[in-house]
């Protein structure tokens, strides 16, 4: 980076945010009081343990669910995290499909694994053959549920196939 | 650790005392209002304290709270409807009496206009040089936030640099004549 940008973040960092209202700071501070009033002094942390677990393996276990739903995908393959899943029949249960639409896709990635000829299609009614090929192609999806912020990726493969006119042989 | 509720609760004002203001500017560019930045910045620290709990409820790392402020702020957003907070943007950029950086600090015409010059970058831009400016986060932090590589991280601060710059430019040859 050159000096004069470098003097240009000198300024931006003298130029200092604008803090919390009083009243701000004073809701704020009212909410920590009553969260800190829920936590008993040194509790067992077990329990919470399992709840994060479980948490974790729904959003892996619904996005896969969603995943192999969708019109052609064919296999999906999820990464689920490294927790121990105590109920997970359960736990289940407690999404239904329109919860699904509360995840946000944080990245979509296509990647074309390989592509097939599958030759020449004389289309009926006089129009110009066609020459097929067909792709094999991967999603590689990150998700994340806005209420726990557990993301999962959800890699799904399908194939696709693809007319192209040809106009002369 | 803190172990008492009162010892938790004055651990947690501390950090928000520290970290509050680099969260409130991050909260207010992705809000229409200073009020819905506030209530941005609760809705936050609530959903913060849910996953410190298994860290035994110590205050959170910047990067984490940003991590969260911004899905806040995202919600918000499709709450709002794109249209709707665009017509409030251009508001808000007019608007001087809620602006989000502090204008006492400095009080000269470059500093009021550098200001406002980053008000105007792109939200994209603007929001990795908030976290690099203000929160102090590296572009490895940053990248992680906004599940972007460190390399674009690094390019948008770059070029939203090189933005500000140009402004800042434009400004001194009006002046000059």
């Amino acid at each position: 980076m050159d000096d004069s940008l470098k003097a240009l973040e000198a300024r931006l960092e003298r130029l200092v945010p604008k803090g919390l209202s009083d009243l701000g700071r004073e809701r704020m501070e009212d909410r920590i009081d009553e969260l800190a009033a829920t936590v008993e002094s040194g509790s067992d942390l077990s329990g919470w343990k399992w709840g994060m677990g479980a948490a974790a393996a729904v959003v892996a276990l619904v996005a896969a669910f969603w995943s192999t739903g969708r019109e052609g995908a064919e296999t999906a393959v999820v990464e689920v995290p490294a927790v121990e899943i105590a109920k997970p029949a359960e736990v289940v249960a407690m999404r239904t499909e329109e919860d699904l639409m509360e995840l946000l896709t944080l990245s979509l990635t296509r990647h074309v694994e390989a592509r097939t000829d599958r030759g020449f299609v004389t289309a009926e009614g006089g129009e110009a053959p066609h020459r097929y090929w067909s792709y094999e192609v991967t999603n590689d999806e990150e998700l994340m549920d806005s209420e726990s912020g557990y993301a999962v990726r959800v890699v799904s493969q399908h194939e696709e196939w693809v007319p192209v006119a040809v106009t002369s042989l | 650790m803190p172990s008492s509720p009162q010892r938790l609760a004055d651990t947690w004002k501390e950090w928000l005392s520290a970290e509050g203001g680099k969260l409130l500017l991050y909260a207010r560019s992705r809000t229409n209002t200073a009020q819905d930045a506030e209530d941005l910045m609760q809705e936050a620290l609530i959903r913060l304290w849910g996953y410190q709990e298994e860290r035994g409820h110590v205050p959170p790392d910047l990067p984490l709270a940003y991590s969260v402020l911004r899905l806040c702020g995202m919600d918000y957003g499709r709450k709002q409807g794109r249209r709707a907070k665009n017509q409030q943007k251009i508001i808000q950029f007019h608007d001087f009496d809620e602006h989000w950086l502090d204008r006492g600090a400095e009080e000269d015409e470059e500093a009021e206009f550098l200001r406002g010059a980053v008000e105007e970058l792109t939200d994209k831009l603007r929001e990795v040089v908030t976290m690099k400016i203000w929160g102090g986060l590296t572009f490895a932090q940053i990248a992680e936030v906004l599940k972007i590589s460190q390399n674009t991280a690094a390019s948008r601060y770059r070029y939203a640099l090189e933005q500000l710059q140009k402004s800042l430019g434009n400004l001194k040859e009006a002046r000059n004549g």
